[in-house]
């Protein structure tokens, strides 16, 4: 068992120096990824192999690269600080992705990989508009998903800022110009190609890390009884089923995070990228047990950290985020402090990755598309496609920076926009075939404009909705009543109005 | 205006129309009542969300076997928010708590029962059903052929 050091006081800080061979894992990683990068961009000669691999990939690459970008920095990192701060409320997002995955696989799997056999299919809006024929469907569908990527992105760079400068000891500044140089080389020159390969890596070190740490942190503190014994002698509802959440949270949470994986673009965009849809066979059970493995680190580590915390042995964090670093640091050898800290800037990285694809693909191929616009040739799509890839790093810099308001209010939407664009477009849209051009285009108004301007409410007039519901669970619901409803009065590409090609994919 | 309905092809659809609004409606009115008759229908909403998906299938092999592998994540997730409820309810302070493995009675049932059973259900489901039910050699012939007439034009 490790020693536990008295009220060890020193919390990780960016002037502290990390032990080396911490250090040199997570360098060796990161010259790993770009190494990776620089291969890729040799592979990538043109926009489908840019944006969705070519179509070349087996179903671990896919179903590791669906899992470790849904596993974000959100999870690898927020997702200890959560159980530190609430308990075991956080359970109630920590424990659905094992179930979403096969739910996903059910609703879409089949149908987004038969779009793309059918269709010349990219992205997430060219399944809408092919469904719905419609720019307006477009339109919605591209600028919530632009809205999401942004939002995502910039958290999602503060992250890796954050773990960065944890690790190398440097000022957040340069931390975060060594992740974006890092992002920047393989995503602007190997697109998904290198995405897919650095996911599988990133995934591989994500399961394997989570597993060593939580039987570290397991021994650490004797053990799930002893620890939930010590907590709950000192704050009994920390240890209870919702923590200290409220229950509505929790249970919106789950039907939120459970239905709403089906709508998240990192993820279904995925499905396009598999070299044969015979493949999906085996996609969700390897996606789901990947994510439950990564996910333990966080519920033993976080709700651990508290343990020791409440019960003196531990100094109390500044900052609950801190959770998963100072455990790693204090309590776990070097080797694995720095596998597992390599594995939370993976974590970041792959979902990264996804959105500044999915980002590039809405500003080079999407909204001009809906505006009209046609590439004279795939050589000059690709290369607009690289040029709004930089671009939309660049920009999602500058926000973190510059407009951090705005990072704060969409960062709250991000999942949300997602769910609430996509799941009722998609994920009924693509199954039945009563759902209309109207329903589609009233539920996406719903998603964009419900998501936002509740998103104000909560930030700047301090709304809430009664009893501590999530109010993205509430945008997810209303938009799929509301695309039911409307279909079922309405009748434009529903039924016999349906291309014969689009009509054979949902009869499939 | 003439309703767009079917009843054949559209009974989940308006079966998760009604969960979303059971749904809605319990997020308002809250309470203890709220919070069961929220996770009853939210639960109802996810074994329906799957039959929307597979309802293709399930038509083109004329079949219930998606009818009863839902019905089977429905007595799963059932039988563990029932006992979540019973246990939750018995002690909500969480003050003195029953331990069962480790936890606090109503925490093991989120961890041991809610979290992985239901996803081991249905994540090898979808592998057993595929090559029979959801994905045969035949449409594998098909769709390939649609595939290349798109590249042909």
């Amino acid at each position: 068992m490790i020693a536990i050091p008295e009220a060890v006081l020193a919390q990780v800080s960016t002037t502290e120096t990390m032990n080396p061979l911490i250090v040199g894992v997570v360098a060796v990683y990161l010259l790993g990824i770009a190494a990776i990068g620089v291969w890729a961009t040799g592979q990538t000669e043109s926009t489908s192999d840019f944006l969705i691999a070519g179509k070349r990939f087996g179903i671990w690459a896919v179903a590791f690269a669906a899992f470790a970008s849904i596993m974000s920095g959100f999870g690898f990192i927020g997702g200890p600080g959560l159980f530190y701060d609430g308990g075991y409320g956080f359970l109630w997002i920590a424990i659905v992705a094992p179930l979403a995955f096969p739910v996903s696989w059910f609703v879409l799997g089949k149908k987004m990989r038969l779009m793309a056999e059918v269709r010349e299919i990219f992205t997430i809006p060219d399944a809408a508009v092919a469904r719905f024929d419609s720019e307006a469907v477009r339109l919605l569908v591209s600028v919530s998903v632009l809205l999401g990527v942004i939002s995502y992105l910039g958290v999602q760079f503060l992250a890796i800022a954050f773990v960065l400068q944890t690790v190398l000891g440097v000022s957040e500044v340069t931390a975060l110009a060594i992740g974006l140089v890092v992002i920047s080389i393989y995503t602007i020159g190997g697109g998904m190609i290198a995405g897919i390969f650095t996911d599988l890596i990133q995934g591989g070190i994500m399961v394997i890390g989570s597993v060593v740490v939580f039987l570290l942190a397991l021994d650490t503190v004797n053990g799930f009884s002893a620890m939930n014994r010590e907590l709950s002698s000192q704050i009994p509802e920390l240890a209870g089923a919702f923590g200290a959440f409220p229950i509505m949270l929790g249970l919106t949470w789950y039907f939120l995070f459970l239905v709403g994986n089906s709508g998240q673009p990192h993820m279904a965009h995925k499905l396009y990228m598999l070299r044969d849809p015979k493949l999906l066979k085996w996609g969700a059970p390897i996606a789901a047990l990947s994510y439950f493995a990564a996910s333990l680190m966080m519920l033993a580590l976080g709700v651990g950290m508290r343990s020791l915390v409440e019960t003196g042995q531990f100094a109390e964090l500044a900052n609950p985020d801190n959770a998963a670093p100072i455990f790693l640091v204090e309590f776990t050898p070097a080797i694995v402090a720095g596998v597992v800290l390599a594995a939370a800037v993976g974590a970041v990285m792959s979902t990264s990755d996804a959105f500044i694809n999915i980002g590039a693909a809405n500003l080079a191929r999407d909204i001009p598309e809906s505006l009209g616009f046609e590439y004279a040739s795939d050589r000059q799509e690709l290369r607009a496609h690289r040029v709004a890839t930089a671009l939309i790093i660049l920009v999602s810099v500058l926000l973190v920076y510059y407009v951090e308001i705005l990072v704060g209010l969409l960062g709250v939407v991000g999942w949300g926009l997602f769910a609430a664009a996509i799941v009722p477009l998609l994920g009924i849209g693509l199954n039945w075939k009563g759902a209309t051009t109207e329903g589609a285009i009233a539920a996406g108004v719903v998603a964009l404009f419900g998501n936002l301007g509740l998103a104000i409410a909560v930030q700047f007039y301090g709304f809430s909705l009664p009893h501590g519901s999530a109010t993205e669970a509430l945008t997810l619901l209303v938009a799929i009543v509301v695309m039911i409803a409307v279909s079922l009065v309405t009748n434009t590409k529903a039924r016999d109005d349906i291309d014969d090609d689009i009509e054979r994919v949902i009869d499939s | 205006m003439a309703l767009n309905f079917n009843p054949s092809e559209d009974k989940y659809v308006v079966g998760g129309l009604v969960a979303a609004v059971a749904m809605l409606v319990a997020m308002y009115f809250g309470g203890q009542a709220g919070q069961i008759v929220f996770s009853a229908s939210a639960v109802a909403f996810i074994g329906l969300y799957v039959l929307i998906g597979v309802q293709s299938s399930e038509r083109r092999h004329d079949t219930n076997v998606f009818k009863l592998m839902i019905a089977g994540l429905w007595l799963i997730l059932g039988v563990a928010f029932a006992l979540l409820w019973h246990f939750h309810f018995q002690n909500p302070a969480y003050t003195d708590p029953t331990y069962w493995l480790g936890f606090p009675r109503a925490t093991a049932v989120v961890v041991y029962l809610l979290w992985m059973p239901p996803a081991l259900y249905l994540m090898f489901a979808y592998p057993y059903l595929f090559s029979t039910y959801i994905w045969d050699e035949e449409q594998v012939a098909e769709f390939r052929a649609m595939g290349s007439d798109e590249e042909g034009k």
